[in-house]
C-alpha cells in the first residue's frame, strides 16, 4: 500500500493535472485511507464526447500495484461508449485487466488510458452492441450523433462528486 | 570385480564421458532438491545469493556418499566403470580420493571467486582513476596494468583446461586434471567380448575427430594470446607478480542495500537509484536477466504474480533474478 501514498504525495505536487481531467483525489478526507478514489474527466476535443465531463470511481486494492487498479464509471455518469457497460459503468481496457496490466503503470496513467480510450473505442471488445455494431459499420455519422443525443442531458458529475477538494 | 586374474581394460572416451553426464544429471536433481529444502528454511533471497555454493554443496554430497566413500557414482555404475589407479593395478588410495574430491570442487570454486574479486577491484581502480582524472590531469598507471596481467592469467588456466580436454579425447584417460592429478583412471568392470571391443574402437575413433576439430578452434583462438605472450617475453617491462595484488579490501556483506546512501554501488547512477515499481530508493537492488533493475522484494512480489519483468515483459524467472552487490 505504500506505493498509492507516494503516487498521491506526487499528485498532491503536480502543478497541473493532465490533458482532459479535471481532478484526481482520494474520495475520503482522512489521508491514512487511500483505497478510494475519484476523477473527472473530460471527453477529449474531436471525440462525441467533447465538452462533456465523466466522474471515475476508482478502487485501489491492498495488492496494488501487484494488480491494477479497479476503474469504472459513477452510476450517474456513464458515457455511451462502445467499451462501457451502459447499466454498471464497466470498462473493458485491455491495460487494466490482471493478465496485461503492468506494475510500473500507475494511478495517473490508468486514468489517461480511460480518457483515451473515450477518443479510440475499440469495437472488437464491446460491452455495448448497439454502439460497436455501429462502428464496425463505420457509420459515424450514426454513431457520433446517438452519443451526442445520449448525452443531451448529462448531468454535471461536479454534482456527484461532493468531496471536499 | 575379477582383479586378481586380469587386468581390467581401461575405459575410452566415450563411456567416461556417458558417466559424467549421468553423474551431472544426478547431481542437476539433487541440487534442485537442496535449493527447495533451502527455500523453505531460508527463503528465496538466500538461493539466488548463493547458487554457486549450493551447486557446490550437492556435488560435494553427491561425491562424499559415492567416490569418497569408495562406492561407485551413478553414472560409472550404468557405464559398469570403476575407479583405478595410474597402472590399473589396484583401488586408489583414501586420502587421494579425498584431495582428489576437493581439488575437483574447491579449485574452480576459489579460483573464480579470486577473479571475481579481482574484476571487482579493477572496476574500483576505474572509477577511482576516472575522478582523478577528472580532478587533475594526473594518469594513475601505477596500479592497473597488474589486474590485466592476472587476468590474462586466469584466461591462460582456462586454455591449459581446454587442453586438457583435448588430451582426452584423444587419449581417453583422464576426464579432468585433477583425476589426472592424484591418479584416478576408469576401468571397464566387466569382460569384453570382440564384438563390443569392435564398437568401442570405432566410437573412441569418432571422438578423435572430435579432438582434431576441438584442436582447431583452440588454434585459432590461441593465436593472437601466443603472439602477445611472446611479445612480452621480448619486452619484458612489466613482470607478472602475484603477490602484489591482494583481496583484502573486497568485501562482501550481507546487510541490506540501500541506494539512498550514495557511497553504496557508486556505479549506479543518481536517476537510475529509485525503484519505478514502489517509487522510492532501491533496496537490495536486484536485476532481472533483461538488465532491468528494481528492489528485491518489489521484484519477487511481482514476479509470484507473473514471471516477467514489468518494463519489457520478458521473462524473468525467481530463479534468475539477480540481488546486485
Ligand atoms: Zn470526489
Ligand atoms: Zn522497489
Ligand atoms: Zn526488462
Amino acid at each position: 500500500m505504500s506505493r498509492i501514498i507516494k503516487e498521491y504525495n506526487h499528485i498532491r505536487k503536480l502543478n497541473a493535472l493532465p490533458d482532459n481531467m479535471t481532478t484526481l483525489h482520494p474520495v475520503s478526507n482522512a489521508t491514512s485511507d487511500l483505497s478510494n478514489w475519484h476523477s473527472i474527466i473530460l471527453g477529449p476535443k474531436d471525440s462525441p464526447y467533447h465538452n462533456k465531463s465523466f466522474l471515475l470511481e476508482i478502487h485501489i486494492p491492498t495488492e496494488y500495484p501487484s494488480i491494477p487498479p479497479v476503474i469504472k464509471f459513477n452510476k450517474n455518469s456513464i458515457p455511451p461508449h462502445c467499451n462501457v457497460n451502459f447499466t454498471t459503468g464497466e470498462i473493458c481496457l485491455n491495460i487494466l485487466k490482471n493478465e496485461n496490466w503492468s506494475p510500473v503503470w500507475n494511478l495517473l496513467y490508468s486514468v489517461q488510458a480511460i480518457i483515451q480510450l473515450l477518443a479510440y473505442p475499440d469495437p472488437s471488445s464491446p460491452l455495448n452492441i448497439d454502439l460497436s455494431r455501429l462502428l464496425t459499420l463505420k457509420d459515424s455519422k450514426a454513431y457520433n450523433s446517438l452519443i451526442k443525443y445520449y448525452l443531451y442531458n448529462f448531468p454535471k458529475p461536479e454534482l456527484i462528486c461532493d468531496c471536499e477538494i | 570385480m575379477r582383479k586378481d586374474s586380469y587386468l581390467p581394460l581401461f575405459a575410452d572416451a566415450p563411456t567416461i564421458l556417458q558417466a559424467h553426464q549421468k553423474d551431472e544429471q544426478v547431481e542437476s536433481i539433487l541440487t534442485l532438491k537442496i535449493r527447495e529444502v533451502l527455500r523453505l528454511i531460508k527463503g528465496q533471497l538466500f538461493i539466488n545469493l548463493h547458487p554457486n555454493e549450493i551447486a557446490l554443496f550437492g556435488k560435494l554430497l553427491y561425491l562424499s556418499i559415492t567416490t569418497l566413500r569408495g562406492k561407485r557414482t551413478l553414472g560409472e555404475e550404468y557405464t559398469d566403470l570403476f575407479i583405478v589407479n595410474r597402472k590399473g593395478t589396484n583401488f586408489v588410495k583414501r586420502y587421494k580420493r579425498l584431495l582428489f574430491v576437493l581439488s575437483y570442487l574447491l579449485g574452480p570454486y576459489l579460483l573464480s571467486k579470486i577473479s571475481n574479486a579481482l574484476k571487482y577491484l579493477k572496476v574500483k581502480w576505474n572509477l577511482a582513476a576516472e575522478k582523478r582524472s577528472n580532478d587533475e590531469s594526473k594518469t594513475p598507471q601505477d596500479e592497473e596494468p597488474h589486474v590485466d596481467t592476472i587476468s590474462q592469467y586466469f584466461d591462460g588456466l582456462n586454455r591449459i583446461a581446454n587442453l586438457h580436454l583435448l588430451l582426452f579425447y584423444f587419449t581417453g584417460a583422464y576426464y579432468d586434471l585433477n583425476r589426472r592429478l592424484f591418479g584416478l583412471r576408469y576401468a571397464i568392470s566387466h569382460k569384453l567380448d570382440n564384438s563390443e571391443l569392435e564398437i568401442r574402437r570405432a566410437n573412441s575413433k569418432s571422438y578423435r575427430i572430435l579432438g582434431y576439430i576441438l584442436s582447431m578452434q583452440l588454434a585459432i583462438k590461441g593465436l593472437p594470446y601466443f603472439k602477445a605472450f611472446y611479445k612480452t617475453l621480448i619486452y619484458d617491462d612489466n613482470p607478472i607478480s602475484l603477490n602484489k595484488v591482494t583481496t583484502k579490501n573486497v568485501k562482501y556483506n550481507n546487510e541490506k542495500i540501500d541506494l539512498k546512501n550514495p557511497k553504496i554501488l557508486p556505479y549506479i547512477p543518481e536517476e537510475s537509484r529509485k525503484c519505478i515499481l514502489c517509487m522510492s530508493f532501491m533496496i537490495n537492488p536486484s536485476c532481472a536477466p533483461c538488465g532491468h533493475i528494481y528492489c528485491w522484494n518489489c521484484l519477487i512480489n511481482w514476479c509470484k504474480e507473473k514471471e516477467e519483468c514489468p518494463l519489457c515483459r520478458q521473462k524473468c524467472d525467481l530463479q534468475e533474478i539477480l540481488p546486485l552487490r
